[in-house]
């Protein structure tokens, strides 16, 4: 008899109930499970509050509440969000937009742990081969050498030896101690033995080959434990490496059949016990020991070391750190006698001396000396040392040498480097050139690639290799398992549109858009399902003909069972959900209501949503009748050669809105944000400024100023905020303290401020809220009891302007602040600018923490319109401005950048959103691919020209958004 | 009050049968393949309360680790030190020669092995290289300077006799490594009688008389002047691998490129005392270079820094 209850039927939906996160108005909501659910709406609308703040936010908290108090003293702790409930919750990732890691030792490799599994690869079917003469070398387990070795005739006697090599830059004293230290007193120098404790008297230069004797043996089994910890002891010396030598007991057959089937030809080298470890980069044992596995190594640059050359040495030519003249010290006598020798002033310009004083100042003048002279203006002499001879390196040289010694003292992180890196530059480490391994690791070869080199093919080109790849002999089996994850991982990488990528890439080198992209890979390839996932504008960064696989891999993350919940504004993306959630109707205050949820047509019929009305056609971001002409003036960038890109020449115009395209990896970013940009940079503000290689820039003297509105916030903590930021604040302050009340006490502006002792409230310090650290529970932030949230003490709050306290005055929203400043015009009319940018919601004194990137990125623009300068020409450059904007705060934006293009400056973007591209007056088109096939232009001109281009992939995206005629309406 | 002489010759003989004993069981066990006697009873005369220091090796397996052990030996302590064969081997070649290790294990004697090779590895510690000796005269002449400069310090400041002539006697053993190391022996633990039989002038100066002799100024400024003699006397020879930086590199070098460069290429530290010797010696010049007390200190300090000399 059945007794048993009857099971109830899953969940398929994820309910909502009571969400009052930020903005939001008590909703409740369901959505359905295992689908593709897309949340859009206006910026500020509260998408990211239902999307991150609640859903991922419970879900997370969730999980974290299920783990044990002791687990849970390891993570951060998470609020409970300010929801009723939420029902059907699955386990929860989010895939934000974020750079993941500004770690050097972060690559694209480890961040999808293809690295691992090519470290695996070249250790199954890597073949090695000798340090010595190329030649194939096998590699065995520690195990096989020993059999190996026990199978020679008992009482024969083995020597086992340890290849070790000369460290860049580094004496032989230090091998020699380093050896020492691993118990070995005897080398074999160049076949010649040398006992390391005796006196060397050696060639450094003349060494070619160095191993040091390990350990002899007499061959028997009763030995054999001894045997196994001489290999053991020998691999460890040898880095994996060792050399077997037979001394005697052993016909010459029999030597030469133990070789031949154990050790490489020539020398008898064999690997032993190779893992995968053993090409980790990460790992310090196989790091490369002059970059310690980064691939880079510091250089000093001279234009770091002479920010301003027209200063002379005695007048302060050198940064600080790296030299200052002061006759009385070692230093100055030493340049006072360099001058005397050289014959160069040190009252003159640096850039009026001569290129061999120069040279000498800067990398010294050995193996010639110096006659020491006192400074004659020195206080101090030196008489004991006059008219000796002394060498001089060079301050360069000092400074390299400083730099050497922190790395090998492993304090690369201190700040002492922080300030090497002020007059350092990157370059490819001399010793590795690149690969981050020690050199025996590259001598393991798969179809004669190594393990730095595969890693530098790009993905698509990987992919093929791969797939030619057929493993033989040994390990394989285990390769090919290897091989079919790799490919499978990489197959979902190339789904993604990032086939111009490579496993070498450093990942801080990413977009955020790119990490995201990964991070989404990685999600698939764990074949997890049941999970929600929360994205955050995955369309981002990513060309119109890349986003098509963009969304397939959405697609299939669902296909595979789980529900993928994605803030986006993409048309596409939008399109190809299966259920629309809109939030709305406009931002802040005026949003945080779902407008309309359902399908595509449920949001195309809805006459109140945004979204709708655009993608219906109701709306529209309109094609501009006119393209502008600009001033005459270019900029015009010669021999652009930095990353991949062809040595191009691109000209930009100026007094126009100049949009840069082109598939992703196409070049753009480095063309503006590492050449252009840098450059102007240089010549206008900081002449320390190292662009990308290029040859010249023309026309530098049409720019005055040079301005980048990046999404980054405007400040770190709760004290920034849109008042502090755009610069009203101040104005604001001086009105309060000329009150009545305020002029009776004497207050002066810093009694309105928090961020000082004085007027604000001690209690918590100008914050408002005093936060509680518990210990397994996350921090408490309470309203400060004290002054109940209002930042300041009860003495300010007594002064009021107009009935309203100072308090008051940061809790209005913008719009309330255009009307109750609108009798003082210098606050209003930068107020005003907010508004008009559609930041009407936001409140004066809104902490810049609580600020999206698209919020931060209109208040740096607002900040810029209300100082706008007609006489001094500005190129501002926006890197994909639209990240986080919907058409509608599209519109919005526009009509800002075309008001400063109006006012007779340059605003160029690099931007993939059509809407957008449309509107400018010129366009650049690079690519036509990303990556090696990226690089040069494809077109320039309006975008009608663009359009009309056949070899152009944003022509043909681009031909139909355009409708000729129309009016401008951004 | 002396205590009254044992009878050495019954006491070493009651060590050397515990020793036997205990040797002839250990032969039996499998996992130790040789013993070494180190410590006096190898080479020196034993009292009634010594202990044997027998270092036995062991077969290399991971369940047999280096330990220590005090066996009773009828009666006799025996302090046993287990060091598997692969770490034995490391300590004996890799030990730098008259360090207390090497100096422990060539004084041992070989009592019986399993493993011929092991006896080969013994054989090769009465070997000293020129390159370990020059190190260990460095660093025992490194060692000799702060109890010198104290030394004359309290002399020249306060003529406090005896407290000068403790810090005299404290330079009195690295200075006794120098003479047993230069004169081409095996430096011991106990090496001031070493250096007295190499050197009795010198020690009789600086040692003997400052014990047995009443102090007298007379006294304490000859053993300074010993001292400060026989330094420099061997001074390019003692310093030479500091000499011959400097003048390799040619340029002044601060006290931290010189220590790091010591450390790193000859495991060595402390050279700065040694470069302000060989300055006021007149030997290498002092100079400076700039560089910051802290890593957050914004004002430049001159740090001290040296360089050869050439003829002027």
């Amino acid at each position: 008899m059945k007794t048993g209850r009857r099971k109830a039927a899953p969940r398929t939906t994820i309910a909502v109930q009571g969400a009052r996160v930020h903005n939001l108005r008590n909703i409740s909501l369901e959505i359905p499970r295992d689908r593709l659910i897309v949340v859009t709406g206006l910026s500020g609308s509260g998408k990211s509050s239902l999307a991150f703040d609640t859903i991922y936010a419970e879900g997370q908290r969730r999980y974290m509440e299920s783990l044990s108090s002791f687990a849970r003293r390891f993570v951060t702790q998470i609020t409970k969000p300010d929801v009723d409930f939420v029902f059907g919750l699955s386990p929860v990732i989010s895939i934000e937009q974020k750079t993941l890691t500004s770690n050097p030792r972060s690559t694209v490799g480890t961040m999808t742990d293809i690295a691992s599994y090519l470290n695996l690869l070249y250790a199954t079917i890597g073949q090695p081969h000798c340090p010595r003469t190329g030649e194939a070398t096998p590699s065995r387990s520690s195990s096989q050498i020993l059999e190996a070795i026990l199978s020679l005739p008992e009482g024969a006697e083995i020597e086992l030896h340890a290849p070790v090599f000369k460290l860049y830059g580094e004496d032989l004293d230090v091998v020699f101690t380093d050896v020492r230290k691993k118990g070995c007193r005897w080398l074999i120098v160049n076949g010649q033995p040398l006992d390391i404790s005796a006196e060397i008297d050696l060639d450094e230069s003349a060494v070619q080959t160095m191993d040091a004797v390990v350990d002899r043996f007499v061959v028997s089994r009763k030995h054999e434990k001894a045997i196994k910890a001489g290999i053991a002891s020998t691999l460890l010396v040898g880095d994996g490496l060792m050399r077997l030598h037979v001394v005697k007991g052993v016909s010459k057959a029999e030597a030469a059949r133990f070789y031949q089937g154990l050790c490489s030809a020539t020398h008898h080298f064999v690997y032993g016990d190779i893992g995968p470890e053993y090409f980790m980069f990460n790992n310090p044992e196989s790091a490369c020991r002059t970059c310690g596995g980064l691939g880079v190594d510091k250089l000093t640059h001279p234009e770091l070391l002479i920010p301003d050359p027209q200063r002379s040495i005695m007048g302060g030519c050198f940064v600080r750190e790296a030299f200052k003249y002061n006759p009385d010290t070692w230093d100055g006598l030493m340049m006072y006698s360099l001058s005397v020798a050289q014959g160069f002033p040190l009252d003159a310009p640096w850039r009026d001396l001569p290129e061999p004083a120069r040279q000498a100042i800067l990398y010294g003048i050995d193996p010639k000396k110096i006659r020491m002279l006192t400074p004659p203006d020195a206080r101090v002499r030196r008489d004991e040392h006059e008219g000796r001879e002394v060498s001089f390196h060079g301050i360069a040289r000092r400074i390299e040498r400083h730099y050497r010694r922190y790395r090998q003292q492993g304090e690369a992180n201190s700040r002492m480097e922080a300030w090497l890196e002020k007059v350092m530059v990157e370059r490819t480490c001399p010793d590795c050139s690149g690969a981050r391994v020690r050199a025996t690791r590259l001598l393991f070869t798969v179809a004669g690639q190594s393990i730095y080199e595969l890693g530098q093919l790009h993905f698509d080109e990987l992919h093929a290799f791969l797939g030619s790849l057929k493993p033989t002999g040994r390990g394989a089996d285990a390769g090919r398992q290897v091989l079919k994850e790799i490919r499978g991982r990489l197959e979902l990488l190339l789904g993604i549109g990032l086939d111009y990528l490579s496993f070498n890439r450093r990942a801080s080198t990413l977009s955020g858009g790119e990490s995201q992209r990964i991070r989404l890979s990685t999600q698939i390839g764990s074949g997890l399902m049941g999970m929600l996932y929360v994205l955050d504008e995955p369309s981002i960064g990513l060309h119109p003909k890349d986003n098509v696989k963009m969304i397939a891999t959405l697609e299939s993350l669902r296909d595979i069972g789980n529900t993928v919940i994605v803030v986006e504004h993409d048309e596409d993306t939008i399109r190809a959900a299966d259920h629309i959630v809109e939030m709305g109707p406009g931002p802040g205050v005026h949003g945080g209501t779902v407008v309309v949820q359902g399908l595509i047509g449920d949001l195309l019929k809805c006459k109140g949503s945004p979204t709708g009305q655009f993608f219906s056609g109701r709306r529209s971001i309109l094609t501009p009748a006119k393209r502008r002409t600009g001033n005459g003036k270019t900029l015009v960038i010669r021999g652009a050669r930095e990353n991949n890109l062809k040595s191009i020449d691109v000209t930009v115009p100026l007094g126009l809105m100049v949009a840069i395209t082109g598939a992703s990896g196409s070049g753009k970013s480095t063309l503006v944000s590492e050449i252009l940009y840098k450059v102007l940079w240089k010549h206008l503000v900081d002449t320390r400024t190292l662009p990308g290689a290029h040859d010249r820039v023309d026309g530098l003297e049409h720019v005055h100023k040079v301005v980048n509105i990046d999404q980054s916030p405007i400040g770190r903590n709760s004290r920034s905020n849109p008042a502090t930021y755009v610069g009203f604040y101040d104005s604001i302050r001086d009105l309060f303290t000329q009150s009545p009340l305020a002029v009776e006490r004497d207050y002066k502006p810093g009694r309105f401020s928090f961020n000082v002792k004085g007027g604000r409230c001690e209690e918590c310090q100008g914050e408002g809220v005093i936060t509680t650290q518990l210990y397994f529970m996350p921090d408490v932030e309470v309203t400060c009891g004290a002054c109940k949230g209002a930042r300041f003490n009860a003495e300010t709050l007594e002064v009021t302007l107009r009935g309203k306290t100072i308090d008051d005055v940061l809790n209005m929203s913008v719009e309330e602040g255009v009307a109750f400043f609108a009798g003082e015009p210098v606050v209003r009319r930068k107020i005003q600018v907010l508004a008009d940018l559609g930041l009407g919601y936001l409140t004066l004194g809104q902490s810049a923490t609580t600020l999206s990137g698209g919020e931060a990125q209109r208040i740096k623009i607002a900040t810029e319109l209300s100082t706008l300068q007609r006489s001094r020409h500005t190129i501002y450059i926006l890197d994909e401005p639209t990240t986080g904007l919907h058409l509608a705060d599209i519109e919005r934006l526009l009509e800002s950048l075309n008001r400063i293009v109006d006012a007779g400056h340059t605003v160029l973007l690099i931007e993939h959103h059509l809407d957008v591209i449309k509107v400018a007056d010129h366009v650049i088109d690079l690519g036509p691919e990303g990556g090696h096939a990226g690089g040069e232009v494809v077109v320039t001109g309006t975008p009608e020209a663009v359009a009309a281009c056949r070899a152009s992939y944003t022509g043909r995206f681009l031909k139909a958004h355009l409708r000729p005629g129309a009016a401008r309406t951004a | 009050m002396v205590p009254p002489p044992s009878e050495p010759t019954s006491i070493q003989q009651k060590f050397i049968d515990a020793l036997d004993r205990l040797v002839d069981q250990v032969k039996q066990d499998r996992s130790v393949l040789a013993a070494l006697l180190c410590g006096s009873l190898s080479h020196d005369t034993v009292w009634s309360k010594s202990d044997i220091d027998l270092v036995l090796v062991t077969v290399d397996d991971r369940l047999v680790g280096e330990s220590d052990l005090s066996v009773n030996a009828d009666g006799v302590n025996v302090h046993a030190i287990l060091v598997p064969r692969a770490e034995f081997r490391k300590m004996v070649e890799g030990s730098v020669r008259h360090s207390f290790t090497h100096s422990f294990l060539t004084k041992g004697r070989l009592l019986y092995t399993h493993d011929p090779t092991i006896s080969t590895l013994c054989a090769t510690l009465a070997d000293i290289g020129r390159r370990d000796q020059q190190v260990q005269l460095l660093r025992a002449a490194t060692h000799v300077l702060p109890a010198l400069y104290k030394a004359h310090k309290w002399f020249v400041t306060r003529a406090d006799l005896d407290y000068t002539a403790l810090w005299i006697l404290y330079a009195a053993t690295p200075l006794a490594q120098v003479e047993v190391i230069g004169a081409g022996l095996l430096a011991d633990r106990e090496v001031i009688p070493q250096a007295m039989r190499v050197n009795p002038a010198l020690f009789q100066t600086i040692y003997v008389d400052l014990l047995n002799a009443p102090k007298s100024a007379a006294a304490v400024q000859a053993a300074l002047d010993a001292v400060d003699g026989y330094l420099a006397a061997r001074a390019t020879t003692l310093f030479g691998p500091i000499l011959d930086h400097l003048r390799e590199i040619g340029e002044a070098r601060s006290c931290r490129d010189l220590e790091h460069h010591f450390r790193r290429n000859f495991d060595v530290t402390g050279v700065t005392t040694a470069c302000e010797y060989l300055a006021d010696q007149g030997l290498i010049g002092k100079a400076s270079a700039p560089a910051r007390l802290t890593k957050k200190s914004n004002v430049e300090v001159q740090e001290l820094a040296f360089f050869a000399l050439d003829p002027a």
